[in-house]
C-alpha cells in the first residue's frame, strides 16, 4: 500500500508540472480534510460546489483564506451577495472584490484573469449554466499558473452532470437544523481527484459562534419549538 | 488662429465616396446637392464648374437645370457632412488639440504654440491646405489674430492668406460687411442703409447701429478686432497632460507604433511627475496618412504614472487597427488625473486593510488585475461592498469601486445586527404567507409551497421617515427555515389592520 500511496503523490506532482507543493486549504473540519487526498482543499485548483446552501459554504472556505477575493457575479442575477451576510461567514466584505460580468464570455475570462493572480487567495466564479471539458481545462491551467484556489459556484444546480476536468465537486444542501441559531448542511463530496467519491457530512454551523461541527444526522433529536 | 472653410464640403465628399467606390469620377458633370424647402429643390452646394457658369447656392434646382441642363443631382445629407466635418476635426488634432467645428463647413484651430513644430505659420497653414487638398477638399484658410479676423479673411479675402501679429484691423477694413459672421437679414439691412465695407461700419456711431440692427454687429466688430475676446470650445477636452511624437516618414509596423507608445508614455509620465499627478485615463490617437484617425482609451483603477504599468494597459488595445500605409502622428493624453502623492503610491489606508499581511499584495499585485477587468468590464462593475449608515438593508449597502480610498466595511458598530442572508434579491419578491397567530407558518414562492420549521423574529424595520420619498410602510422581518431546512428572509409589509392583510414579500436568502 505505501507503494502505492508513493506512486500516487509522484504520479500527482509530474502532473502539476513541477510546481511546487503548496499548503492545502484546511477545511476546518477533521472528517473532510481526511477525506481530501493533499489533506485540505488543494491550492492551485478549481473546486465545484453547488447546491442551495453553496454560498455559505463558498464564503466559509474564502473566509480560512488570508488575502482578498475575487468574486465573478452575473450581472443579471437577481440575488446579489450582500455584505453583512458575508461577514458573518468570517468573510470580511473589504476582503471580496465582486466583479459583475455580462455574460457568460466575460466572466470566464475574469476568472481566468483572477486565477492567475497569484496576489489573490480565491476566486469565485458563479457562471451561468454547466462549465464544459474546455472551460474546465483552462480554469485549472490558470488556477496551476496562479497558484490559487478557484471555485465554481453553482447554486441552482443546473448542468451538475456535465464532464469537468475541475479538482472536486460538492453538494452542499441546507438541511433541517435542530436549533434556528444552528443552520444545518448536508455535504456530500460527489466527486474528488484522487479521493473518495459520495461520502457524506452533516455539518452544523454555531451562529453565536461562528464554529462549524460536523454532528450526527438531526433525524433522532427532538425538533425544538419556535423561538420568539 | 485659423479659420478652415470647406465651402464645397457636400459636393466634395460625395466626389471622395465615389473614388472610394472606384466609380469613375469624370463620368459625372457638375455635381450639385439639392434639399427640398417648402416643396421647391434649392441649391444648396455645388462645384466649381456649376459655380463658374453662373450656378449659386439658393437658386432653385429648375432655375439651375435652365442654365446648366447636364448638372448631375444629390441630395443633400446634411448627417453624413457633420460626422465628416467631425472626423476633419478630430484630424485636426494633429495640428493643434485645439481644434473647433464652426457651422457647418468650418473648423476654428488655435494654433498658439503649435506653429514651430511644423516650421512656421506660414509653413502649418501651407501644409494643412496641401493636405486636405491631397483628400480631395476645396478648401480656403486663413490665419489671424482673432477667430472672428481669421473667418472674415477666409471667406472673403485672400485663400492662405496670413494676417501678421496686430494687423487685423487693417487686414479687415476693406471686407464686405458680411465677412463679419452676420445673419443674412442684418448683412441686408446694411447693404440697404449703403454700408458695403467694414471700414464703413467701423467709422460709424454705435448707439444707432445697436437701435436699427441690435447688438450683434457691435460685438462680431469687436470680437473681430479683438476687442472681445471671443472664446473657442475645443471639440476635445483640451488637457494639460499631452505628448505628441511625428514621424519623418509613415511608420507602418506594429512594433514601431508599440515603442512610440512607450516613448509617448515616458514623456506624459515625465509632465505628470512634475505635475504631482497621476492618470487616471489615456487617450492614445494615432493619425494615419490618409486622413483616417484612430483613438483608444484606457483607464487606470489607481492614479499612476509608472511607464511601465501604464504600457501594460494598452496590451492588446493596438491589435484591431488597420495601419495602412501609415501613421504619421501619434498623440498620447491624460484627460483624467488624480493627485498621486507618495503615501498614495506605496499603499492607501484601505489597501492595508485588505492586504492583510499578505505579501504580494503589499507589491501591488492586485493593481494591474483591476487595471484588466476595468478596462475590459468597465470599471463601475469591479467593486467592492461598502457600508452605508441605513437601516433599510437594501441601502446598507453601496458597491465602491475596489480600489476606494475612503470605503467603510463595519456595519453598525457596536450593536451586532441581527443574522442578516447571504444573497438579497435586488427587488423583493411577493409572496403568500399562512399565518394563522403571530408567526407564519406556511409561504408560497416562485409556485412552490414552504412548509416553515422555524421563524424567527420579528425583528422591526421602520422607513426612514425622515428622507424625502421614504416609503411610509413599517416591515417586520422573520428568518424563516423550511422543512427542507433552506432559510429565507422575508417580511411583512406594514403593520396589521382589521380594514386589509398586509403584503408579505421574500427580501433574501441564507445559505
Amino acid at each position: 500500500m505505501e507503494v502505492i500511496a508513493e506512486l500516487r503523490m509522484r504520479v500527482a506532482a509530474i502532473e502539476r508540472d513541477g510546481v511546487e507543493s503548496r499548503q492545502p486549504v484546511s477545511l476546518g473540519l477533521a472528517a473532510l480534510d481526511a477525506a481530501l487526498p493533499e489533506g485540505g482543499l488543494s491550492r492551485g485548483a478549481v473546486h465545484e460546489a453547488m447546491g442551495n446552501a453553496a454560498t455559505g459554504f463558498t464564503a466559509m472556505v474564502a473566509g480560512r483564506l488570508e488575502g482578498p477575493v475575487l468574486w465573478c457575479v452575473d450581472a443579471t442575477d437577481r440575488a446579489a451577495l450582500y455584505g453583512p451576510g458575508l461577514a458573518a461567514f468570517g468573510l470580511h466584505p473589504a476582503r471580496v472584490i465582486v466583479v459583475r460580468c455580462q455574460g457568460r464570455t466575460d466572466l470566464l475570462w475574469g476568472m481566468e484573469e483572477g486565477l492567475r493572480t497569484p496576489a489573490l487567495a480565491a476566486v469565485i466564479g458563479e457562471p451561468s449554466g454547466a462549465v464544459n471539458l474546455t472551460a474546465s481545462r483552462r480554469l485549472q491551467l490558470a488556477a496551476e499558473a496562479g497558484g490559487t484556489l478557484g471555485v465554481v459556484l453553482n447554486v441552482d444546480g443546473a448542468g451538475r452532470f456535465a464532464a469537468n476536468a475541475l479538482e472536486s465537486r460538492w453538494r452542499i444542501e441546507a438541511a433541517a437544523s435542530g436549533d434556528v441559531v444552528r443552520p444545518c448542511w448536508q455535504v456530500i463530496l460527489e466527486r474528488c481527484r484522487g479521493g473518495t467519491r459520495g461520502l457524506s457530512w452533516m455539518v452544523e454551523r454555531n451562529e453565536e459562534t461562528g464554529d462549524f461541527a460536523v454532528v450526527a444526522t438531526p433525524a433522532d433529536r427532538p425538533v425544538a419549538s419556535a423561538v420568539a | 488662429m485659423i479659420s478652415l472653410w470647406l465651402p464645397r464640403l457636400p459636393t466634395d465628399r460625395l466626389r471622395r465616396r465615389s473614388r472610394e467606390t472606384g466609380e469613375d469620377v469624370n463620368r459625372w458633370p457638375p455635381l450639385v446637392t439639392v434639399a427640398e424647402t417648402g416643396g421647391r429643390f434649392l441649391v444648396t452646394a455645388l462645384e466649381q464648374e456649376a459655380e463658374l457658369a453662373g450656378l449659386t447656392p439658393g437658386m432653385t434646382l429648375a432655375d439651375a437645370r435652365a442654365v446648366f441642363p447636364t448638372v448631375d443631382v444629390a441630395p443633400t445629407e446634411p448627417a453624413a457632412d457633420a460626422a465628416l466635418l467631425d472626423r476633419l476635426v478630430a484630424w485636426c488634432g494633429r495640428y493643434t488639440p485645439w481644434a473647433a467645428m464652426e457651422g457647418r463647413d468650418g473648423i476654428f484651430l488655435d494654433v498658439t504654440g503649435c506653429a514651430h513644430l511644423f516650421g512656421g505659420e506660414a509653413a502649418l497653414c501651407a501644409d494643412l491646405m496641401h493636405r486636405l487638398e491631397g483628400f480631395g477638399f476645396t478648401v480656403r484658410v486663413a490665419m489671424a489674430d482673432t477667430p472672428g479676423g481669421a473667418w472674415a479673411v477666409a471667406h472673403f479675402g485672400e485663400n492662405g492668406a496670413i494676417v501678421p501679429p496686430g494687423r487685423t484691423r487693417d487686414a479687415l477694413l476693406r471686407l464686405p460687411a458680411a465677412a463679419l459672421r452676420l445673419d443674412p437679414v442684418t448683412a441686408g439691412g446694411l447693404a440697404r442703409v449703403g454700408v458695403r465695407v467694414i471700414g464703413e461700419l467701423h467709422n460709424m456711431p454705435r448707439a444707432p447701429l445697436i437701435v436699427r440692427f441690435g447688438g450683434a454687429v457691435g460685438l462680431r466688430l469687436d470680437q473681430a478686432f479683438g476687442v472681445v475676446r471671443e472664446p473657442i470650445s475645443p471639440q476635445a477636452p483640451v488637457t494639460p497632460f499631452h505628448a505628441r511624437l511625428a514621424f519623418a516618414e509613415p511608420i507602418a509596423l506594429m512594433a514601431d507604433i508599440e515603442r512610440g507608445v512607450r516613448y509617448l508614455l515616458d514623456d506624459l509620465c515625465q509632465q505628470l511627475t512634475h505635475a504631482g499627478q497621476g492618470g487616471r485615463q489615456l487617450v492614445l490617437t494615432l493619425y494615419r496618412v490618409d486622413g483616417e484617425v484612430f483613438e483608444t482609451r484606457v483607464g487606470a483603477a489607481r492614479p499612476a504614472r509608472n511607464p511601465d504599468r501604464l504600457a501594460r494597459l494598452f496590451d492588446g488595445r493596438l491589435g484591431g487597427f488597420d495601419l495602412g500605409f501609415g501613421v504619421e502622428i501619434m498623440t498620447l493624453a491624460a484627460p483624467v488625473t488624480e493627485p498621486l502623492t507618495p503615501t498614495a503610491m506605496s499603499l492607501s489606508s484601505a489597501m492595508r486593510d485588505l492586504a492583510d499581511g499578505d505579501e504580494s499584495f503589499r507589491n501591488d499585485g492586485m493593481v494591474p488585475l483591476i487595471d484588466r477587468l476595468g478596462n475590459r468590464l468597465g470599471f463601475d462593475r469591479v467593486v467592492r461592498l461598502a457600508a452605508v449608515e441605513s437601516h433599510l438593508p437594501e441601502c446598507a449597502v453601496d458597491a465602491v469601486p475596489a480600489l476606494a480610498e475612503s470605503a467603510n466595511f463595519i456595519w453598525s458598530p457596536g450593536t451586532p445586527l441581527p443574522p442578516r442572508p447571504l444573497r438579497l434579491l435586488e427587488r423583493p419578491e411577493r409572496i403568500e404567507v399562512t399565518v394563522p397567530g403571530t408567526r407564519p407558518v406556511k409561504f408560497r414562492w416562485r409556485r412552490a409551497d414552504h412548509g416553515v420549521r422555524f421563524a424567527e423574529g420579528p425583528e422591526r424595520i421602520s422607513p426612514e421617515w425622515w428622507k424625502r420619498n421614504a416609503e411610509t410602510k413599517t416591515r417586520d422581518y422573520w428568518r424563516v427555515e423550511d422543512v427542507a431546512g433552506a432559510r429565507f428572509w422575508i417580511y411583512r409589509h406594514g403593520l396589521p389592520q382589521p380594514s386589509h392583510t398586509p403584503e408579505w414579500f421574500l427580501h433574501g436568502l441564507f445559505g
